[in-house]
């Protein structure tokens, strides 16, 4: 699973892409799931007032199914970090 | 978009993607080295990147860029950058979701700003155009200003034209180009002047420690007027030698008949018999008409 990344989010991550691997990527099955992983991976995403997914170019809602070939974006907050 | 909308265009009225590639081509054996695709919105049409790839093919063109609200590039933007797009203007007068939903009448905030994020990584120039409207977005210029310092974008606001279907005519304009930058400088007061070509419509500036840049547009006050050199063909082609006056003649049955020597002579003759500057325009024409920048393409 590839995960694109904006803005804050880059510099949180270290990186414009974030390569999931196949094996955790079948433990995440929704965006929430998503979410909880990565801010468990990387906390200083928490601190972020929202953490926006967008999945093929349309905001996805906590409870949304992700399938293998979705294109996921995080997108930050509009104004600071 | 005016509260009222807009009356759209008849289709077959439009000119189609193969007249505009044979106008695009004409123009630029004329001699035009940069060409801005605006609308409207140019992404309505599917086919646009079509033309986009057509105008990478003309060698003499220095300069291609588009100017677009941001709903529908999200897919295109890879092509953009394959096709060399210089820059990418985006027509932005709320950088916060519930101002932008009151302004637009629409709820793509989140696509909106999820193309920005894409766009601005992609490397492509980025400005976002954002018109100061009394009354309505005056709070958005310091988060508007939060997004330059935190992004390579150049954020130009532009003095509100009094012509926004037809619900906004006046003749003084209180948020005018001094107020703006005067406004500007209570929260940033050291900004320095950026150098601009000639023929800029937009003042820039840089403050220091930010990703970007901010500009100003005077497009009511009109001072850059002396040095313009653009020239607008609308989606029905209409030609348009200043915003503040009326269209001085039409491109689309010429093109249509494929009258090449016809195309030439209707530009020559717009071209050389321009008004000197917007307020010449603004009486020829007789009154500020009620037509909307949404109809003509910023």
């Amino acid at each position: 699973m590839k995960i694109l990344l904006f803005g804050v989010v880059q510099d949180i991550i270290g990186d414009r892409i974030l390569n999931i691997d196949s094996g955790m990527e079948t433990e995440l099955k929704t965006v929430l799931e998503l979410k909880q992983f990565l801010i468990k991976k990387y906390p200083p995403l928490n601190t972020l007032s929202s953490l926006a997914v967008a999945i093929n170019m349309e905001y996805a809602s906590d409870e949304r199914t992700i399938q293998p070939m979705d294109e996921i974006a995080l997108i930050p907050p509009v104004s600071g970090g | 978009m005016p509260e009222k909308g807009i009356v759209f265009a008849k289709k077959d009225t439009l000119l189609s993607i193969g007249e505009l590639k044979s106008l695009t081509t004409m123009l630029a054996k004329k001699g035009i080295d940069k060409i801005r695709l605006t609308g409207g919105e140019p992404f309505v049409r599917n086919d646009i990147m079509e033309l986009v790839e057509h105008l990478s093919e003309i060698p003499t063109l220095k300069e291609i860029s588009i100017t677009t609200n941001a709903t529908r590039i999200g897919p295109h933007i890879e092509d953009l950058k394959r096709f060399g797009i210089h820059s990418v203007n985006i027509s932005l007068d709320a950088i916060r979701p519930e101002a932008f939903r009151r302004i637009t009448r629409r709820n793509q905030f989140n696509v909106v700003y999820e193309n920005l994020m894409r766009l601005i990584d992609s490397g492509i120039q980025v400005r976002v155009n954002c018109i100061v409207l009394e009354g309505q977005n005056e709070s958005e210029i310091y988060p508007m200003l939060d997004l330059q310092r935190q992004f390579p974008v150049a954020v130009r606001f532009l003095e509100e034209m009094p012509f926004n279907g037809g619900s906004r005519d006046f003749n003084t304009l209180n948020w005018n180009h001094h107020k703006i930058l005067n406004y500007i400088a209570n929260q940033y007061p050291d900004f320095e002047k950026l150098p601009a070509p000639i023929t800029s419509t937009s003042v820039n500036y840089k403050i220091p420690g930010h990703a970007g840049t901010f500009g100003i547009i005077p497009s009511f006050s009109r001072t850059f007027c002396g040095s313009c050199n653009r020239l607008r063909i609308t989606a029905t082609g209409e030609v348009i030698t200043c915003l503040y006056g009326k269209p001085v003649a039409n491109l689309r049955t010429a093109l249509r008949y494929n009258n090449t020597q016809e195309v030439d002579n209707i530009l020559t003759r717009a071209v050389g018999s321009r008004a000197k500057d917007g307020f010449e325009a603004q009486e020829r024409t007789g009154s500020i008409f009620g037509s909307s920048m949404t109809s003509i393409g910023g």
